[in-house]
C-alpha cells in the first residue's frame, strides 16, 4: 500500500510537473524553433509566436502536406539496407489497369510513411526534490538511480527517482529518464550512450554523403521529440540544407513538412520558393505563401479568396521587395528570387515552344524578367499572358 | 638451420618495415611505386605481419596491385581454406592467425590476416560492407568467410561502430507517434501503425490463385488395373 501511494504520488507529481511546462506562458521565451540567424520575423512578434499550436492546426497540417510530395520510387518505398535477409523477390504480372489501382494503393499506403514528426518546444529540466535525509549524507561516493520496472510502467510515466550523495531524494532530470529507459528497456539501434553521428565531425560526414534521411530517421527514434538534443540536432540538420540549398535531400519524406515549417516560421521562404520553382510546381510555391500567410496573418496583406496561384506568388514577391527596402536590406537577393521562380516555372511550362526558340532559353527568361521588374503591364498578367508574351516574343525572334 | 633461416627472413621483414616507416613520414608514394602489396614470401609461418595505418589501407584499397590481386571480387571470394573432405564437415574456425607476439602462426593464414594492408576498421567501410550479406546489414557466415575468430569479431566490433559513426546506413524502424500523447489538444485517432518492410505485394495486389476445371479428366482408366491383377493374368499364361 505504502509503495502504491508512494508511485501514485510521484505519478502525480511528474503529472502536474508536464502539466505546468507549456502553460507557463508569461514567463515563455521565444520558441526555440526560431532562429535569429535566419528569421525575418521581427522580435516582438516573433515572441508571441506558439509554435506548437501552429503546427498541429489543420490548415498548416493540410498545407505541410500538400508541400511534402510523394516520390514513391526514389524516396519513400526505396531500396534501404534491411536487418535480416528478404526471403526472395517477388514478381508480377499485370495488365495496365491493375497497375494504375496497385498504383494508386501504394500512394495510399505512402501517406501512412509520411506522418510528420511533432513539433514540440524543449522540455523543461526541472526536478522536485521529495526528501532530503541528512542522516545518510556521503554514505557513497555516488548517486543511486532507483527505477520503476513493474510491468504497467510506461516509458512516459515510469517513476525514476535519484538519490544525491548529500542525501537527497529527487525525481530524475528527463535526461536520466530516458537513460534509464534505453538501459532496461534495450530496443535495437538504441544503444545506452549517444552513437558519435549525432555529433559534429561524423554529423557533417554523413550529411556529405547526403544521408539525411536516414540520420533524421534515427535521430526521430533515439530520442524523445521533445529533447533539447533533439531539436538542436534537427535545426543543425535544416540550417545546413538551408546554407547548401539541397532540400532535395529530405523532399518528400516525413521531415520535409518540419523543415518547410521552420522556414515558414522564420518568416525566410526564397530559398525554398527558388527550390519549388525549379522543379516547376507553381501551386507549390502559392502555397508556401498561403502557408506563411497563414502562420503570420495581416489583413493588408492576406489572401483574396479568388486569386490565382500566380497572382499570389506576385503579390508574395512585391510585398517581400517593400520590406526588404524598408528593412534597409541587399535587394540582390530578391531579384535574383525572381528571376528563380520565373525561370523554373516558365522552363516546365514550356515543353513545345523549346523546339521552336532558336536563341537560349536563357535570354527568354532574361528578358521576360525585366519587362516583369520594370514595366506596370507585368503586374496584372497571369500564366497564359506570360506564355503569349514568350511565344510571340519567340515568333518575333525567329 | 632451419631456425636461422627463420630469424635473417624476421629481420630482413624488419628492416623492409623500418625503411617503409621512413618513407611514411616523408610522403606518401602509390603502393606500385612502394613495391607495397607484393609480398613473395608464400610461408608466413614465425613471420610478423608488418602495420599501416587506415590511410594506406584505403590508399591500397584504390590501387592497381589490389585490382590485380582480388579482380574486384570482395576479398574472400578467391580464399579457400585448406581441408580434406566436403564443406559441409570443414573443421571449425582457426581462433586466430596472428598470436599476441604479431606472428604469423598458421601459413595458410585467414584473407585478412594474409593482407598486410588489410585489418576491419570503421573509416574504411567499404571492406566491412564486402562481408555484408547482400542488402543486409547481417556479417556473412564465418564458414563462408574464411575468417578466423578473432578477425570475425573485429569485423562484428568494427559493423557496429561504423553503423554509429553512420558510415554505414540501415533501414531505421519507422515510429508511428500518436499526437493525442504530444498535444492534449489533439483529438483525432492515429492512422494505423505501420512498418517498414511490412508492407507485402500481396496485401496490395490480392492475386490468388483460381482452380480451373481439368481440361481433361481422367475417365475411364479401369485398363490401369491390369497392373494390379497382373498376377492374375500371369497365372492365366501359365
Amino acid at each position: 500500500m505504502l509503495r502504491h501511494g508512494l508511485f501514485s504520488r510521484l505519478h502525480r507529481l511528474q503529472a502536474l510537473c508536464q502539466l505546468h511546462q507549456p502553460q507557463s506562458s508569461s514567463l515563455r521565451l521565444a520558441s526555440a524553433w526560431i532562429n535569429p540567424l535566419i528569421s525575418h520575423v521581427d522580435p516582438g512578434r516573433a515572441q508571441e509566436v506558439n509554435a506548437e499550436k501552429l503546427f498541429t492546426s489543420p490548415e498548416v497540417q493540410e498545407l505541410l502536406t500538400k508541400l511534402t510530395g510523394a516520390d514513391l520510387q526514389n524516396k519513400i518505398f526505396r531500396s534501404r539496407r534491411i536487418s535480416t535477409p528478404q526471403n526472395r523477390s517477388h514478381y508480377a504480372l499485370m495488365t495496365d489497369e491493375r497497375w494504375e489501382k496497385t498504383m494508386e494503393r501504394m500512394q495510399e499506403e505512402a501517406q501512412h510513411f509520411l506522418q510528420f514528426i511533432p513539433l514540440k518546444e524543449p522540455r523543461v529540466e526541472t526536478t522536485e526534490t521529495l526528501i532530503v535525509d541528512k542522516e545518510i549524507a556521503g554514505f557513497d561516493k555516488s548517486k543511486f538511480v532507483f527505477t520503476d520496472i513493474s510491468f504497467d510502467a510506461t516509458d512516459q510515466d515510469r517513476t525514476v527517482v535519484v538519490r544525491e550523495v548529500d542525501g537527497s531524494l529527487r525525481t530524475a532530470t528527463p535526461e536520466e529518464h530516458d537513460r534509464m529507459n534505453r538501459v532496461y528497456y534495450e530496443k535495437s539501434n538504441r544503444p545506452v550512450v549517444e552513437p558519435a553521428v549525432f555529433s559534429d565531425p561524423y554529423l557533417q560526414d554523413a550529411l556529405d554523403r547526403n544521408e539525411h534521411e536516414f540520420l533524421m530517421d534515427w535521430a526521430c527514434m533515439y530520442f524523445e521529440v521533445d529533447d533539447p538534443k533533439f531539436i538542436s540536432l534537427s535545426k543543425t540538420v535544416y540550417d545546413r540544407i538551408i546554407a547548401t540549398k539541397n532540400f532535395d535531400s529530405l523532399y518528400s519524406t516525413r521531415h520535409f513538412g518540419t523543415l518547410v515549417f521552420y522556414l515558414a516560421i522564420n518568416n525566410n521562404l526564397p530559398p525554398l520558393l527558388n527550390f519549388f520553382a525549379n522543379l516547376g510546381q507553381l501551386s507549390e510555391c502559392a502555397s508556401l505563401v498561403r502557408l506563411q500567410k497563414s502562420l503570420y496573418p495581416d489583413w493588408r496583406l492576406a489572401i483574396g479568396s479568388y486569386d490565382s496561384d500566380f497572382k499570389i506568388l506576385q503579390d508574395y514577391v512585391k510585398q517581400n521587395t517593400r520590406f526588404k527596402q524598408e528593412l534597409g536590406d541587399v535587394a540582390s537577393t530578391d531579384q535574383s528570387d525572381v528571376y528563380g521562380i520565373l525561370k523554373g516555372v516558365i522552363s516546365t511550362k514550356l515543353p513545345t515552344l523549346r523546339f521552336n526558340v532558336t536563341m537560349t532559353l536563357d535570354d527568354c527568361f532574361c528578358f521576360l524578367c525585366q519587362a516583369y521588374l520594370h514595366a506596370s503591364w507585368a503586374l496584372n498578367v497571369n500564366d497564359g499572358h506570360i506564355l503569349d508574351e514568350l511565344r510571340n516574343f519567340t515568333l518575333f525572334r525567329n | 638451420m632451419l631456425r636461422c633461416g627463420r630469424s635473417i627472413s624476421q629481420r630482413l621483414i624488419s628492416t623492409s618495415q623500418l625503411s617503409a616507416g621512413q618513407k611514411k613520414t616523408e610522403t606518401l608514394p602509390t603502393p606500385e611505386e612502394a613495391g607495397w602489396a607484393f609480398n613473395h614470401v608464400e610461408k608466413k609461418k614465425g613471420l610478423y605481419k608488418p602495420k599501416h595505418n587506415i590511410e594506406e589501407q584505403i590508399s591500397y584499397m584504390k590501387s592497381k596491385a589490389y585490382l590485380d590481386a582480388y579482380q574486384g571480387l570482395p576479398v574472400h571470394r578467391s580464399y579457400k581454406r585448406n581441408f580434406k573432405g566436403q564443406y559441409m564437415l570443414q573443421p571449425p574456425p582457426r581462433l586466430f592467425c596472428i598470436d599476441k607476439h604479431g606472428r604469423f602462426n598458421v601459413n595458410h593464414a585467414c584473407p585478412i590476416c594474409r593482407d598486410e594492408y588489410l585489418f576491419f576498421d570503421f573509416r574504411n567501410p567499404g571492406l566491412i560492407l564486402q562481408f555484408l550479406q547482400d542488402g543486409t546489414v547481417q556479417p556473412l557466415d564465418i564458414l563462408k568467410t574464411g575468417l578466423c575468430r578473432e578477425q570475425y569479431n573485429l569485423l562484428s566490433a568494427q559493423l557496429l561502430k561504423a553503423k554509429e559513426h553512420g558510415k554505414i546506413t540501415f533501414g531505421v524502424e519507422f515510429r508511428n507517434f500518436d499526437y493525442r500523447q504530444y498535444y492534449p489538444w489533439w483529438t483525432e485517432e492515429p492512422s494505423r501503425q505501420v512498418s517498414r518492410g511490412g508492407l507485402t505485394l500481396p496485401d496490395i495486389h490480392p492475386d490468388p490463385l483460381i482452380e480451373f476445371d481439368a481440361f481433361k479428366p481422367e475417365t475411364k482408366t479401369w485398363w490401369d488395373q491390369y497392373w494390379l491383377r497382373h498376377d492374375k493374368f500371369a497365372k492365366k499364361g501359365k
